[in-house]
């Protein structure tokens, strides 16, 4: 497929766009279908009126957008020009494109289309989706857009490779078995609260609903019922508990299905990209160059340590911010164990470790610092224990606080740490939830050194290593070394020639 | 958990630790006294303003007659909150302003700021995406405007220099296309 003349995207992309358009539309106005539900037959036809009116219109914006909507590749540029009453022509230079998503959703995959976004670092979201292509378009679209990006100069590749186990440089893959594991150590306990949330919002209704279904159940059922309640009292919970946990099973199910990362290999490392397919409803092929990333991340939590693997998040320069609901590409592995991790690591950060590690540990300090504040925030309760019910209780509470908040800022202090080798950094914080966030010193963009009155009198600083796309701290350091590895980052930096982003 | 030691990389004998160059306190540029006259300004206005917000229904509850206002512990409350904040911004402010300086570096530009909690920003110029120049009707008046650095991503990494007098502002600029083409 040649992309050197302005073209449309496949006529499903209209179908797609009055998709689009009806969902901004109802989004914006649904006051008016309030209005209508509670209007009756009174001017009823007003609404109707309103409603067809906006029909019509969004048919029409759909038409003229999907019209208006064209693009090239020209001059190592990709050109789109967009837009009904205010047109809009937009040129992308090819080497400032981060990445490029394939999407297929249910509709998309009847037809054989999938819809494609392109990622820069200029904006929060997408600076361009093509909702329909043909799907071997799609690919070779993308990989003239990535050529650049990987310093390519020749060729297309052929993208539509079948991503089984028997891909070569298959770095994950998640079988069945590993899916169900991801979703039973899933963060339940927020599916759960907003279970409950949802009863307690509702019971009134609830209430008038079991009361209907009541009356229709025969007496003899509703004796054996009466007779069950408080076993189905206490079984609720687990009930409860239950459905959260099937929930989140079958949404990692869905998101992770057949989850496939390869490496694309290169014996220059600066040419190899990551692969990532997955997903059951929507399937998403993602295609990521290797030295794009800027930031990395592993997390587990106490569930997933059991089943030994951490979540891996690796991310790319964004404009919207470093959080995790904004900006640039956030590609998640959800099951990373030991072996990969070393690969993951040899792959981000070829040159990891360039010297002798060395091990950076907060100064006893931190632990002071935290055992007074968490003592300070709990011991009201004590005082409130101690008001109520007597001295004795009061400072048997305090002891309680002192104790476990000892516990909590030693278990802290210990799980803080990192290491170096003067041209990486790799942080580990967290007690029940670790977490472990690695960056390049010659990808960094700022380097930022806090310290308070106090902290300057003990000698104590935190360091802050701002890259394109999130952050890596490290908290409490001897002012000395924070100023010494500062200024040894900012060497990095200044000293590194080659591509960063 | 005290004993922190740097080992000096023992592979790469280039880079010693010891003899990077770093920022010196006597290196960095203090700020123009007419960025220190706006920062006064705004406090003295504010606390002005605010006061007044205080004082006002405070003086007109005294002289209703008592029953139906607001209890006056709420005032006393309200009131030890604005002296404490306002306090504790005139020292910030008052220390602050000998510890604010900026430095510029070969390759980069270096910020501090902050009496209280001290904050050093180091931007090496070849991470700089764009940068503005911004000059505000205080800005005008005094002679000062602000010159900020943005970096690739919003991670906090976008450097802001407020109170610079326009010529250096522009002369960091010219620095920053000369050489990076920024």
């Amino acid at each position: 497929m040649v992309f050197d003349r302005p073209q449309r995207q496949h006529a499903l992309g209209l179908l797609i766009l009055i998709g689009w358009q009806a969902q901004a539309l109802v989004r914006s106005t649904w006051p008016v279908f309030v209005a209508f539900y509670f209007q009756g037959d009174r001017d009823a036809r007003f609404f109707i009126w309103a409603i067809a009116a906006g029909c019509i219109l969004t048919f029409l914006g759909a038409v003229l957008h999907f019209a208006r909507f064209t693009f090239h590749l020209e001059a190592d540029q990709l050109h789109v020009r967009k837009g009904v009453l205010v047109r809009d022509k937009v040129n992308i230079p090819l080497d400032r494109v981060q990445a490029v998503h394939v999407e297929q959703n249910l509709l998309q995959r009847l037809f054989k289309v999938c819809g494609l976004k392109i990622d820069t670092a200029g904006s929060a979201g997408s600076e361009l989706v093509i909702h329909a292509l043909p799907w071997d378009d799609a690919h070779a679209l993308r990989s003239r857009l990535l050529q650049s990006a990987q310093g390519k100069t020749a060729g297309v590749e052929d993208e539509t490779r079948p991503a089984d186990t028997d891909t070569p440089n298959l770095v994950a893959a998640l079988d069945t078995a590993t899916l169900l594991k991801v979703g039973l150590s899933q963060n339940h306990l927020s599916k759960i609260g907003f279970a409950i949330g949802g009863l307690l919002t509702f019971q009134g209704v609830a209430w008038e609903v079991v009361g209907e279904l009541w009356q229709q159940v025969p007496s003899l059922y509703r004796t054996v019922l009466l007779f069950l309640s408080p076993l189905l009292l206490v079984l609720s919970p687990v009930v409860i508990a239950a459905v959260s946990v099937l929930i989140s099973v079958a949404t990692s199910m869905v998101k992770h299905w057949k989850l496939r990362v390869w490496v694309e290999a290169d014996e220059d490392p600066s040419k190899r990209a990551l692969h990532l397919t997955q997903g059951l409803l929507n399937r998403q092929s993602m295609q990521v160059p290797l030295h794009k990333v800027q930031w990395v991340m592993w997390e587990n939590t106490w569930i997933r340590r059991q089943f030994g693997f951490d979540t891996l998040h690796l991310r790319q320069a964004s404009a919207g911010g470093a959080g995790p609901t904004t900006g640039g590409l956030k590609l998640t592995i959800p099951a990373v164990d030991g072996p990969p991790t070393r690969e993951f690591e040899g792959l981000v950060f070829p040159a990891w470790p360039e010297r002798r590690l060395v091990t950076l540990r907060p100064m006893a300090y931190a632990f002071w610092m935290r055992w007074l504040k968490r003592t300070l925030l709990w011991s009201p309760l004590a005082l409130v224990a101690a008001w109520d019910l007597g001295w004795v209780v009061g400072l048997t509470a305090f002891g309680g606080c002192v104790a476990w908040t000892w516990f909590w800022a030693r278990a802290w202090h210990r799980g803080m740490w990192a290491t170096t080798d003067g041209r990486h950094v790799s942080v580990h914080r967290g007690w029940l939830f670790r977490k472990r966030v690695m960056v390049d010193w010659t990808k960094l963009q700022a380097v930022q050194f806090t310290q308070n009155r106090i902290q300057a009198r003990r000698g104590v600083a935190h360091l802050t290593f701002h890259t394109a796309s999130g952050v890596a701290v490290l908290p409490y350091l001897p002012t000395s070394t924070a100023l010494q590895i500062r200024d040894l980052a900012c060497v990095q930096v200044n000293g590194h020639r080659g591509a960063w982003m | 958990m005290n004993g922190l030691e740097v080992v000096q990389p023992d592979l790469n004998p280039l880079v010693d630790v010891a003899s990077l160059p770093n920022v010196e306190d006597d290196f960095l540029t203090p700020l123009p006294r007419a960025y220190a006259k706006a920062r006064a300004l705004v406090y003295g206005l504010t606390f002005v303003v605010t006061g007044l917000a205080w004082l006002a229904p405070c003086l007109w509850l005294s002289m209703q007659d008592g029953e139906h206002g607001p209890p006056a512990a709420l005032w006393w409350m309200l009131g030890g909150a604005w002296t404490a904040v306002m306090a504790l911004w005139g020292v910030e402010e008052r220390m602050g302003w000998p510890m604010r300086g900026f430095l510029v570096r070969e390759r980069d530009v270096v910020y501090r700021s902050g009496w209280w909690t001290t904050q050093v920003v180091a931007v090496p110029f070849s991470r700089i995406q764009h940068s503005e120049i911004q000059q505000g009707p205080l800005g005008k008046w005094l002679g000062f405007c602000s010159l900020k650095l943005f970096t690739a991503g919003a991670s906090g990494a976008n450097l802001n220099i407020p109170g610079l007098p326009p010529e250096t502002a522009r002369n960091i600029r010219q620095l920053l296309e000369a050489n990076h083409g920024v």
